[in-house]
């Protein structure tokens, strides 16, 4: 399969005054091309920092300590961390773009969504002139379902959550990148409205080949639009497939524990159980499995050995915990 | 059970300034809503993206002064007496949607949490705010609360930020909190933790709730047995007990949303599936037609919806439809 971006042992550490807290810890896969690559995991496990190297924009005090990340152009390859600050600005929206986490919080609010879209245009296109600018505003704003005579000389402040999260991904769209970023792209949407949304940008991914990374706690979605599934703890990788493979067999006990601890309205109330335990400490992390304190499967081994990813027989499906072996499937 | 707030035909408007249209438009944000909110109750408020939940909860916490309409707080009409309104803003609490502007950026967690504690309760020695904060922040599974304590907004993950935000609100001791998507960015497995500690701070306590979500399951899971208001284009459309709602939905829009909740099962193919509606395209709040404001979208509309509606009572759920004939013949 083609790939689109590699992160190889990538460690990323913020470094505070007192101590460093290392968010995201050697962290290793290939995103496929042309498809839809969800990364789920717990609040806090690094999956935004994780996502922000792509652009190399991890936020401050954060550094990345070592490791690579590839971009796999057309005919090139190239490590993003390797650009200069000038190539990256070209880079950024035009080959990989990202709706970050918490729209409200990207858009500038003194400046109305249209002079926004204007700005960002000009960035790539130095001579588009204004008229140009709102047709294509214009074009993009209905394409995310928003009435764009309401939202186009609108500040962020009169827009809903959901409405700037919509402008946020029409955003993404505007340069038709090879990436997109999605972090949590749909919280302030209505399933009907998020359904509509996903759709769209099923269709985009399809038809345009935009490959897409997205970054959610609905296993729902998940299970609906994407592809293939990443799931993180702690910092770490620790199952990967195609999202039939990871949901029906759900090897990873972190996984299990995930996906079984999601309410729906079809499943019996008492029996919706969150993961016992409490989130890793990132100053103090366990030894051996990161997971192990929380495992309902841990053995003798798990606090002493940290697992490596194994390679299940069934072809693209990573695991990593002990229980697994690799090759063949052998619990 | 005892009334907490009561709000009396509240209209809410916004001023635009028309630039596109060339005039002074008013954007109708809420139209005549009533509700009651009883001391002990949980009440969920789900709708679509834009529709006025925001806004509405902002109303009920006295954030903003609706256009038109009352507003009471134990009977008392909060504009006419002055003692009940002092009694008022210091029972009700607000959890923003949007936690990253509700945090300042340039003051630590402790100082965000230390802050309004101190304003409230003058008299408190600093050691046992420390204590209480300390409490608060591992209550809501921020532990070991030091890690968070200096850090600043920027430096948490979306989903710690909200849980900050959640224990600034119950550190003020509250009658009331409206919780605008709380847990939305946290992973399931904390939701779910999280909603208990909602649930008993409920029970044990009997803070009420009003959960601003467009999450259905965890409405489902969190207010069991509690109130439910499905909202429209700033109307309450449906009104009722969470179970009836959900296990029988009567709104048509109520049945389209409930329609599109994506399900956990990679087997079942949900993309093909078309949601019950006419029409994606929302509705103005500029121009308000008078009669239903689902008409257009609205599979059963009949031309007798274009008159004023009422609400109508089927069993004990309010349903502003004029149309339910034809509705339940065609289910
Ligand atoms: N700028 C920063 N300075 C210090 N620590 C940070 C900074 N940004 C993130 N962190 C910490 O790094 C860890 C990983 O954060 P990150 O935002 O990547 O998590 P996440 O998986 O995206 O979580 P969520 O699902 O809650 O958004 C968290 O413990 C967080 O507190
Ligand atoms: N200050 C304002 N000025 C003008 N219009 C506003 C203002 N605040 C809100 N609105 C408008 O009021 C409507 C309702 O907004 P509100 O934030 O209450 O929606 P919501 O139901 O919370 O939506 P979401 O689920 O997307 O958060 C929207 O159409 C929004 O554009
Ligand atoms: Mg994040
Ligand atoms: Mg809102």
């Amino acid at each position: 399969m083609e790939h689109i971006v590699e992160f190889k042992n990538v460690i990323v550490e913020y470094q505070m005054k007192h101590y460093n807290l290392r968010a995201v810890n050697d962290f290793s896969l290939k995103i496929p091309r042309g498809k839809i690559t969800a990364l789920v995991g717990e609040s806090g496990s690094g999956k935004t920092t994780l996502a922000s190297t792509l652009l190399n924009n991890v936020s401050k005090p954060g550094k990345i300590v070592s490791g690579e990340i590839l971009y796999y152009g057309g005919d090139s390859v190239y490590n993003i961390l390797d650009l200069d600050s000038k190539k990256l600005n070209q880079f950024r929206w035009s080959k990989i773009s990202m709706v970050f986490q918490g729209a409200q919080n990207a858009l500038n609010p003194i400046m109305t969504i249209f002079e926004q879209f204007y700005e960002t245009l000009k960035v790539h296109r130095h001579d588009i002139t204004e008229e140009e600018a709102e047709a294509i505003c214009i074009q993009y704003l209905e394409l995310v379902n928003l009435d764009y005579e309401k939202v186009f000389k609108a500040y962020p402040h009169e827009l809903s959550g959901g409405m700037k999260q919509r402008v946020m991904i029409a955003f993404s769209l505007l340069l038709e990148p090879s990436l997109i970023i999605l972090d949590e792209p749909t919280t302030a949407l209505d399933v009907i409205v998020q359904d509509y949304i996903f759709k769209l940008l099923k269709k985009i991914n399809v038809e345009l080949k935009i490959s897409m990374l997205l970054l959610t706690h609905d296993i729902s979605v998940v299970s609906k639009y994407a592809d293939y599934v990443a799931v993180m703890y702690g910092g770490k990788l620790m199952e990967y497939g195609s999202v039939k493979n990871v949901f029906t067999q759900k090897r990873h006990p972190y996984t299990k524990g995930l996906i079984e601890s999601t309410p729906s309205l079809d499943k019996d109330i008492d029996s919706i159980k969150p993961i016992p335990g409490n989130p890793p400490d990132l100053m103090n992390m366990p030894s051996g499995c990161v997971f192990h304190p929380r495992c309902n499967k841990a053995f003798s081994a798990c606090p002493i050995t940290d697992p490596k990813l194994v390679l299940l027989e069934n072809g693209n499906h990573l695991v990593k915990c002990l229980l697994y072996k690799g090759g063949d499937d052998n619990e | 059970m005892n009334e907490l707030i009561r709000l009396e035909n509240i209209y809410m408007n916004f001023e635009k300034s028309g630039k596109i249209l060339e005039k002074e438009k008013v954007v109708q944000v809420l139209q005549d809503v009533n509700l009651t909110i009883n001391e002990g109750e949980i009440t969920v408020f789900v709708g679509e993206s834009g529709c006025g939940k925001t806004t509405l909860g902002k109303i009920v916490v006295g954030l903003l002064k609706p256009s038109k309409g009352n507003v009471y707080f134990k009977g008392q009409n909060i504009n006419k007496t002055l003692s009940s309104k002092k009694e008022y803003k210091s029972s009700v609490q607000f959890v923003q949607q949007d936690s990253y502007a509700a945090l300042n950026p340039v003051r630590t967690i402790y100082q965000s949490l230390f802050a309004p504690i101190k304003n409230q309760r003058r008299e408190m020695p600093k050691g046992e705010i420390d204590n209480k904060i300390n409490e608060y922040l591992e209550l809501v599974g921020l532990k070991p609360a030091e890690q968070f304590l200096n850090k600043f907004p920027h430096q948490l993950s979306g989903g710690q930020r909200q849980r900050v935000c959640l224990a600034r609100a119950v550190s003020l001791d509250p009658k009331l909190i409206v919780a605008d998507e709380p847990v939305s960015m946290i992973d399931v497995s904390l939701r779910i933790s999280i909603l208990d500690i909602m649930k008993r701070l409920n029970t044990e306590l009997g803070i009420s709730f009003i959960y601003i979500t467009h999450d259905l399951a965890t409405a489902n899971y969190f207010a069991n047995g509690g109130k439910m208001c499905v909202m429209y284009l700033g109307e309450i459309v449906e009104d009722g007990t969470v179970q009836d709602i959900i296990s029988n939905p009567r709104h048509p829009y109520t049945r389209a949303l409930i329609s599109a909740i994506p399900i956990i099962d990679p087997d079942v193919d949900q993309l093909s599936k078309e949601i019950p509606l006419k029409t994606m395209e929302i509705g103005n709040l500029i121009d308000r037609h008078i009669g239903c404001s689902f008409y257009s979208r609205c599979l059963y509309s009949k031309e007798k919806c274009l008159n004023p509606v009422e609400y109508v009572l089927v069993g004990n759920t309010k349903v502003l439809c004029c149309n339910l004939e034809g509705v339940n013949d065609e289910k």
